[in-house]
């Protein structure tokens, strides 16, 4: 059974207790991040994507196109106007600390290769989750130095599960 | 109905709640909802702007993308007349309005957390614990949400203003402003080509030509202090958006000028009442004002005079949840939080305006098109009304 057709969770699947799991709030930028994301704060408090040379993310928990996340003004009486996007609620970043995420394999980086059960968890374009194979792996090995987030302990039903770390541990040291 | 304690009701109520617990502590936290309700009506300055109303699960919307509810507002809409001979009959149009969405959010304040140990040490009655921590923090939020909007709503207005009369040919130029020189060009001469992007040279005071009411929502004033000729050139933008302004907001800092007004100003009569008692009338020139004296330059700052229009040309201010408080004890440990579910939304942004007194300036968000409608840059711009114009507006 693929996820999608057991719609009853957010896309970050969050095994534990909302009370457990630590959070930070930040001020929406001026990108949309989905949800499942993994993002940063820049110099002026604001979410940017996180690259994979960062050492610290957080994962962001609800999509900015909730109306809690960001408000616009608009010219309602000139279709050309442009749009101007505010912060309201701004971004929930979850504060990972061996927090048991899982997030579907198709908001994963898949460009190099798919998640599985073993693998180690960076960051891909757009702040996407990306799969990496622990150092000397075959396909798609992390280099040196290269931060990493977390390990897949999981992969099923479409889900690929990871115990989540906010502070990236380099490889190779 | 809201109670009325005195501080040390209060306090001997809060102790009681805590070692009770149960019942006594939702009694509190309802008394203590109820005060900060009352505290919010009378500090929140965007609630005298636009008034708010409170609105049901019922009237709201669930979004279909998200888990959160929208409310559906109508927008008037627009209708022609036209002269026929008698054998004509009238043109035929098939009406449809316009809607926009308002869509909620939660402003809330931190989850103080303190020990019930450490309370022990302040002399201070705890309800200014709660009126200074909690309260005054969602208040400032919904202002620095509703004045986030008005500063948007100034560029789109101006914006709109501005294509209208290239449309009627007034200006002979070109749609939309495609950079920061192209909006100061227009705001100091009412020539958006006067010089070249970037900005390159002060203008000279034979070239200055400030553009007025009937240009732009944003206007530099000549004048250096808040009188009733500042106050005549802001409302004159709503007349000139054929709507009647209704509301103008300052800060505090401009306020004050009242005290100083003459017999020039005010006449006889009320310069004697000021001269006493201060300026004691709800409104200026039939225009009701509200000040702030926060200081916080993502609310007024002096130099800003914001005018409003009626909330029916304006927009509307929801509440879905009104401010409600909780409070906790575990062990000993206590925890207090308030929170609240609004909405605002502005369905008309053309009445919204300012007038920079000299020397005032206002950091506005932008988005800059071409002629053609694509997007040609965005940020936020320092627009300033420099004495010398030697100030270059400079992007944020």
């Amino acid at each position: 059974m693929a996820y999608d057709d057991r719609k009853t969770t957010s896309l970050v699947r969050l095994n534990s207790k909302i009370s457990a799991v630590n959070q930070l709030k930040l001020e929406f930028g001026s990108v949309d991040v989905p949800e499942g994301r993994f993002v940063k704060k820049d110099a002026a408090g604001k979410a940017v994507f996180a690259t994979n040379t960062d050492y610290f993310t957080l994962l962001n928990f609800l999509d900015t196109t909730a109306g809690s996340s960001k408000t616009s003004t608009q010219d309602k009486f000139d279709a050309t106007a442009p749009t101007i996007t505010q912060s309201s609620g701004g971004l929930t970043g979850i504060v990972g600390n061996g927090t048991p995420i899982g997030i579907p394999v198709t908001e994963w980086d898949t460009a190099v290769m798919a998640p599985a059960a073993g693998n180690l968890v960076t960051v891909g374009t757009s702040g996407k989750p990306r799969a990496m194979e622990v150092p000397g792996g075959g396909v798609d090995p992390i280099p040196t130095n290269r931060p990493f987030f977390g390990t897949i302990y999981e992969v099923s039903l479409g889900i690929a599960w990871f115990i989540y770390r906010s502070i990236g541990t380099p490889t190779g040291v | 109905m809201a109670y009325e304690f005195t501080p040390d009701q209060f306090n001997a109520l809060f102790g009681e709640a805590l070692k009770a617990g149960g019942d006594t502590m939702e009694k509190l936290g309802q008394a203590t909802g109820l005060f900060v309700q009352h505290k919010l009506r009378e500090n929140a300055f965007c609630r005298k702007i636009v008034p708010p109303e409170t609105v049901t699960e019922r009237e709201c919307q669930r979004s279909v993308d998200h888990d959160s509810l929208e409310y559906v507002d109508d927008l008037e809409p627009d209708s022609i007349a036209m002269r026929i001979n008698w054998r004509g009959e009238p043109d035929k149009t098939w009406i449809m309005g316009r809607r926009y969405r308002i869509q909620f959010h939660t402003i809330s304040s931190d989850q103080f957390q303190k020990t019930e140990s450490e309370l022990r040490a302040y002399r201070m009655p705890l309800t200014k614990v709660i009126e200074q921590n909690i309260v005054r923090d969602i208040q400032e939020q919904e202002d620095v949400a509703f004045m986030d909007h008005v500063k948007a709503a100034l560029f789109l207005a101006t914006r709109h203003q501005y294509n209208k009369l290239v449309e009627r040919g007034v200006l002979a130029t070109n749609k939309n402003f495609a950079n920061e020189t192209e909006l100061a060009n227009y705001l100091f001469t009412i020539n958006k080509a006067y010089q070249a992007h970037p900005w390159a040279a002060a203008i000279p005071t034979a070239a200055l030509n400030r553009a007025r009411g009937l240009h732009t929502n944003i206007i530099f004033s000549d004048q250096t202090e808040f009188n009733r000729i500042a106050l005549r050139d802001v409302v004159k933008i709503c007349a000139a958006r054929q709507m009647k302004a209704k509301t103008f907001l300052m800060h505090e800092y401009d306020y004050t000028d009242t005290i100083a007004w003459s017999v020039n100003e005010a006449g006889l009569e009320l310069t004697s009442e000021i001269v006493k008692d201060g300026y004691k009338y709800t409104t200026i020139g039939g225009y009701t004002y509200c000040t702030t004296v926060r200081d916080n330059p993502n609310l007024v700052q002096p130099g800003q005079i914001f005018c409003f229009p009626s909330p029916q040309f304006l927009g509307r201010f929801l509440i879905l949840d009104n401010t409600k408080f909780f409070i906790d004890r575990r062990g000993r440990f206590i925890t207090m939080e308030a929170w609240e579910e609004i909405g605002a939304g502005f369905g008309n942004i053309l009445g919204v305006s300012c007038l920079l007194l000299k020397g005032g300036e206002v950091t506005i968000p932008v988005q800059f098109q071409n002629p053609a409608d694509v997007l040609t840059g965005a940020g936020k711009l320092r627009i300033i009304n420099d004495n010398t114009l030697t100030a270059i507006p400079a992007p944020v």
